[in-house]
């Protein structure tokens, strides 16, 4: 039987383990310890320094050490994420050709899935070391709300690491199996998991053998540890601005100084009810002269200052809770997992939350790691007992007419699964369609994620609406997404199987929208409303399109500004009745808009 | 050396179904050319009454050889009847009268007994023979399943009674899933029965979630209460003789899980007979029952439009339409000779709508059009339900439009038929969409033939009026030109140089590019359009398509220089 090792790839720390004669156990790296910083560095030589070595000469390397690399991960250079994580990132983050995100090191540019697979192949090492054999299988976790392209991107790190991935799961409910593993219980819990960058919460229903589903998943990709190291630096540097006057941030030794002092300082608070953050020699000021940095942090002013973070946390709960529209007392047990639920704040908030003390049973830095390597003994061990039912973290559908985002696949659905709809043409005599893929929540299509796009052509010409394309969405057990869309009339039939690239950014996604909008298609609906308006906004985009032409070509004549005049008055009302939804206004309006649209095409075409 | 057994001499020849003995070397046995035949002919589903039938012996022939090949280790006997099959189609007079199968327990398809056939040829019995690392009781199970899915509802499915709590529900569906998920079946080859199983997975928890939430379930209930009615009307409206109706319901798996309340159940299948469901025993998974149940005789008609009823009344009950399907990737292998259920009711929706385009297109021009000859026509709409006979044939019949726009517009090739072509019958497939279809436009005063406008387009295009050369094609095509990679292509081009319609230039270049997917040209001229409409990413998908064709065609780098 192969060796599948589980990985749990955090943001601040990682962890391996495996199941060795049916327990799991975590490997302790060659120091001893059992969780490895996922960190990386590149000294002034060359060589590469992965883990607690890489940590330690952070400070004095700080340029080219890399933390937190997971937080950039399947993201676009110019996302908001990564802009956030440049502000506190002490490296250097920088643009890649295809938009995406490189670090540079020395003299080098790493794309993210070679860093974090620097960290993936040391924690391959460290299992090797223990086991005295090759291992090539691994199970590794991601936050559960990650999207495909950041679990794509995951992927790819495990390749470049020498790792055949079977399986990328969500940490909590890796978790989750973790603490179910072996018991025989039949139970509803909860896994609340604040890792070092990560948020995710998710509910589960554990039956009696060994089947575990999750009832619903949610969580915040940008909400963890650092978050609360961010608020005291913040604190810390906005003291020191007001005592000396000179800003820490910019300097990158200070800065990385900070953080340290900041991270130890929270850990502190977990046990201690006051610490000093002491930081001498910190900067020099412009006279040659050593400024030092010494502040006292009460648990209670790091409370204030992280309030708001964990209320983030309880609200996402309660959402969750909705979705899986349960109570928070039917939750049989609640599992604490990532090192800031050792904050007794966070503690506080889950108890309060769920009215229940948290299960003490579970270690929560290695419990991810545990539940990884279990799905992975689950899957390739010949006498299978478990068997985990995930769900689709985020929605899952296509592009339709109008910007709008159709959901086939809803949020929470458990995988595999497939979902047909059928949608027809947008416009007359439409011979071909475009289908976008995208992934998120939003009904604005350019606020979700794209994940691909392709094109049906061959259609009949008939006037819009009247040809029917049936798009179907299917996710395989490996998580495999695949879309086809298919002529109902011909059979014709076009499909691709969705590879995540490494993500748009909105404005990007915009503008595809733009030059693809002649291709979409519509929804299909009976309702009147709905055919109205759609037929409204085309027109009133057509004309808007052609408007600056038009306006060059007859404004010079009286009886071209008339017509403007006219056409402008048409577009109004209609968007004023749109607005009232009032459809039999908007029905008064279509006529003008018509003929305006006709009127205006007529114009341009005879002038080119 | 003949030596049957009490047993095997009093068996009943309808309900005793020989099976081959696997491993077993036949050509080392006495074994004469009438056992061959019949050796040939048996594949463990088939009774001794269809063997005489199908093979033309008569039953004493047939018994007499059936009982050397049992002597001699050929074959053996199945104990237990499978049951009734349907009549395969075409065949006539080989009907078996429905036999009384209340006295069958569930248990009795242990693993080494003959498996029963699933009762209606709802598939090809070679899709068995897939290799994959299922064992073939496994591969059976999922097919029966599978071509089932859109014939239970979610209570039959889970095999729980329709008044089952929620925990019996959950357990229920807690040991169906492991039974039927990929992953516990990791490591092995699946073939093609990995989708089916995933399928099959999305059904059974759609069927729990659907379930589990209260406000669910009473709509679901609600919508199968409006579809009992319905069944019952079927039940009537078919004209076969029917059994009187049983008091359990049917379902692939035992009717109530073990350790469940073994409630009375209303009848749900209420024209088709179900055995008395005995429970498996308590220690058994219920994969052990799974396709125990056994499957009683159905009528095809009212078997199809019950399908089709389910499938419309489930498809519309879920917000959205949802199908279970494999994996939708072309695949040149035949289709199922069973009709799948949706096609089956499109179908009907295509033929129904195509009347009723064809009746206001008849009111439209008067008499102009003959109706199309009632062989060829479905029935009116109004029996969408319950679909008469001729409209479930074996094998859904194009639409209409097709076969009235390829009789109509000479040799056109490609599947799009000329625009003026199929206006005269126009399907209007999105029936539920109350749009009135626009009038045809308006007759030219002085037709030109569809040849002369190809032509007098090939001259403006030589004369560079790309203009007139890209209106002159899109009059041609509509006009129903032989339309052809050539012409579309020709087309694109026009339009392309001409800037006016750069939309249609793209459409043209798609067609052209499906009327021949290796001719260079067509693609090259796609990839401009899709250049010119700034769909930067599928050009360069196509442009590296056309480079495979011709690698070192220099428009294809100039092309790549002007993508960037």
């Amino acid at each position: 039987m192969d060796v599948v090792i589980g990985i749990d790839l955090g943001t601040t720390n990682s962890c391996v383990s495996i199941v060795e004669n049916g327990t799991p156990t975590v490997i302790p790296n060659r120091g001893g310890y059992k969780t490895t910083p996922s960190m990386v560095a590149l000294t002034e030589a060359g060589k590469r320094l992965v883990g607690h070595i890489a940590k330690r000469q952070a400070i004095t390397n700080a340029e080219n050490t890399v933390f937190a690399a997971k937080r950039l991960i399947g993201r676009k250079y110019n996302s908001p994420q990564v802009k956030n994580a440049m502000l506190s990132s002490s490296y250097r983050i920088v643009e890649g050709p295809h938009g995406d995100v490189r670090i540079q090191l020395r003299e080098k540019q790493y794309s993210v899935p070679e860093v974090s697979a620097m960290v993936l192949q040391e924690m391959k090492v460290i299992a090797e070391d223990y086991l005295g054999q090759p291992v090539s299988k691994a199970v590794i976790t991601v936050p559960a709300y990650f999207n495909d392209n950041q679990r794509q991107a995951t992927k790819d790190s495990g390749q470049i690491a020498g790792l055949d991935v079977i399986r990328i799961i969500n940490e909590p409910t890796a978790a989750a199996l973790a603490y179910g593993f072996g018991k025989n219980i039949e139970r509803t819990i909860a896994v609340y998991d604040l890792g070092g960058g990560t948020f995710d919460i998710s509910v589960l229903e554990i039956a009696s053998n060994g089947v575990f589903k999750v009832i619903a998943t949610a969580g915040d990709t940008f909400l963890g540890g650092e978050d609360f190291d961010a608020r005291v630096i913040d604190w810390l540097v906005s003291g020191f601005q007001a005592e000396h006057g000179i800003d820490l941030c910019q300097d990158r030794m200070a800065l990385q100084r900070l953080k340290d002092a900041a991270e130890k300082a929270k850990c502190e608070l977990s046990t201690l009810k006051e610490t000093e953050v002491n930081l001498p020699f910190i900067i020099s000021s412009g006279q040659n002269e050593a400024l030092h940095l010494q502040r006292p942090l009460s648990r209670q002013q790091l409370e204030a200052l992280c309030e708001d973070l964990v209320d983030r946390t309880v609200a996402i709960c309660k959402q969750t809770l909705a979705d899986a529209k349960l109570d928070a007392d039917e939750i049989e047990e609640v599992i604490l997992v990532g090192g800031m639920t050792r904050m007794p704040r966070v503690q506080e908030a889950v108890q309060g939350f769920f009215g229940r003390e948290p299960c003490k049973g579970v270690h929560p830095d290695e419990v991810v790691a545990l539940g990884a390597a279990i799905q992975g003994y689950a899957l390739v061990e010949d006498q299978k007992h478990m068997l985990l039912l995930d769900v689709t973290p985020h929605a899952l559908g296509i592009m339709t007419f109008g910007n709008y985002f159709e959901e086939l696949i809803p949020q929470n659905t458990t995988v595999p699964t497939s979902r047909t709809k059928t949608f027809t043409t947008s416009r007359d005599n439409q011979t071909a369609v475009k289908i976008i893929v995208m992934q998120g929540e939003s009904e604005k299509a350019e606020q979700n994620e794209l994940l691909g796009e392709f094109i049906l052509t061959g259609l009949r010409r008939a006037p819009k609406a009247t040809v029917e394309i049936e798009v179907t969405f299917e996710i395989n057990s490996d998580g495999i997404v695949a879309v086809s869309a298919k002529d109902l009339e011909t059979g014709q039939l076009q499909s691709i199987q969705v590879t995540a690239t490494s993500g748009l950014t909105q404005d990007e996604i915009k503008k595809m929208i733009d030059s693809a909008k002649d291709f979409l298609v519509d929804r299909r609906t009976n309702d009147e409303v709905d055919q109205v308006q759609h037929e409204a906004e085309r027109l009133i985009g057509e004309i808007e399109r052609l408007f600056p032409a038009v306006e060059q070509l007859v404004a010079s004549s009286d009886f071209g500004r008339d017509a403007i005049g006219k056409a402008r008055s048409v577009v109004e009302k209609s968007r004023a009745a749109m607005e009232k939804k009032d459809v039999a206004a908007l029905k008064e309006q279509i006529e003008g808009l018509t003929r305006t649209q006709r009127m205006f095409k007529g114009v341009v075409a005879k002038t080119q | 050396m003949r030596a049957p057994t009490d047993s095997v001499n009093s068996r009943d020849p309808a309900l005793s179904v020989p099976k081959p003995t696997p491993g077993c070397d036949l050509r080392s046995l006495p074994i004469g050319p009438r056992e061959a035949f019949l050796l040939s002919r048996i594949d463990g589903t088939v009774s001794e009454r269809d063997l005489a039938l199908l093979t033309g012996l008569d039953d004493d022939a047939t018994r007499e050889a059936i009982d050397h090949l049992v002597a001699i280790g050929a074959i053996t006997l199945g104990a237990s009847a499978p049951p009734p099959r349907r009549t395969p189609p075409g065949r006539v007079g080989s009907i078996p009268t429905p036999t009384p199968i209340s006295s069958r327990p569930i248990r009795e398809v242990a693993p080494d007994r003959p498996v029963p056939s699933p009762r209606t040829a709802l598939y090809d019995e070679s899709a068995l023979d897939e290799p994959c690392d299922l064992d073939r009781e496994r591969r059976r199970r999922v097919l029966d399943i599978f071509h089932r899915l859109d014939d239970l509802d979610h209570y039959e499915l889970l095999g729980v009674p329709p008044d089952a709590d929620k925990r019996s529900i959950k357990k229920a569906y807690y040991s169906l899933a492991p039974e039927v998920h990929p992953d516990r079946f990791y490591g092995k080859e699946l073939g093609s029965f990995k989708p089916k199983m995933e399928a099959i997975f999305g059904r059974i928890t759609i069927a729990h979630d659907t379930l589990v939430r209260t406000e669910r379930r009473q709509t679901y209930d609600e919508l199968l209460a409006g579809l009992h009615g319905e069944r019952r009307g079927a039940a009537l409206s078919s004209s076969p003789p029917v059994p009187e109706p049983a008091p359990e319901p049917t379902g692939m798996f035992p009717s109530a899980p073990p350790g469940a309340p073994d409630l009375p159940v209303e009848p749900i299948e209420a024209f088709v007979p179900a055995p008395p469901a005995e429970l498996a025993s308590e220690s058994e998974w219920p994969e052990l029952s799974y396709q125990a149940t056994p499957s009683p005789p159905r009528n095809v008609e009212s078997d199809q439009a019950r399908r089709a009823a389910l499938a419309r009344k489930l498809g519309a009950a879920a917000r959205a339409a949802i199908s279970v399907r494999p994996h939708a990737v072309p695949s040149p292998t035949p289709p199922p000779p069973a009709v799948a259920p949706e096609d089956h009711l499109r179908a009907l929706k295509q033929m129904s709508a195509a009347v009723r385009a064809q009746q206001r297109a008849n009111e439209r021009r008067g008499a102009s059009m003959p109706p199309p000859s009632s062989a060829s026509l479905p029935p009116p709409a109004s029996s969408l339900g319950f679909a008469p006979t001729v409209a479930v044939s074996s094998s859904a019949p194009p639409p209409p439009s097709r076969v009235a726009s390829s009789a109509s517009s000479r040799n056109t090739p490609g599947p799009r038929p000329p625009a003026e072509a199929p206006r005269a019958v126009a399907p209007v497939v999105a029936a539920p969409i109350a749009r009135v279809a626009p009038a045809a436009p308006p007759p030219r005063v002085e037709p030109a033939t569809p040849d002369e406008l190809v032509d007098e387009a090939d001259r403006a295009a030589a004369g560079g009026d790309w203009s007139a050369a890209a209106r002159g094609y899109r009059e041609a095509l509509e006009a129903g030109a032989l339309a052809d990679a050539d012409l579309y292509c020709k087309a694109a081009r026009a339009c392309l140089r001409d800037g006016d319609d750069l939309l249609l230039a793209l459409e043209y270049a798609g067609e052209a590019t499906r009327f021949a997917p290796q001719w260079v040209d067509a693609r090259l001229v796609l990839v401009e359009a899709l250049l010119e409409t700034g769909q930067d990413a599928s050009a360069r998908l196509e442009l590296d398509q056309a480079r495979g064709m011709a690698p070192r065609d220099a428009r294809i780098a100039d092309l790549s220089r002007r993508l960037g």
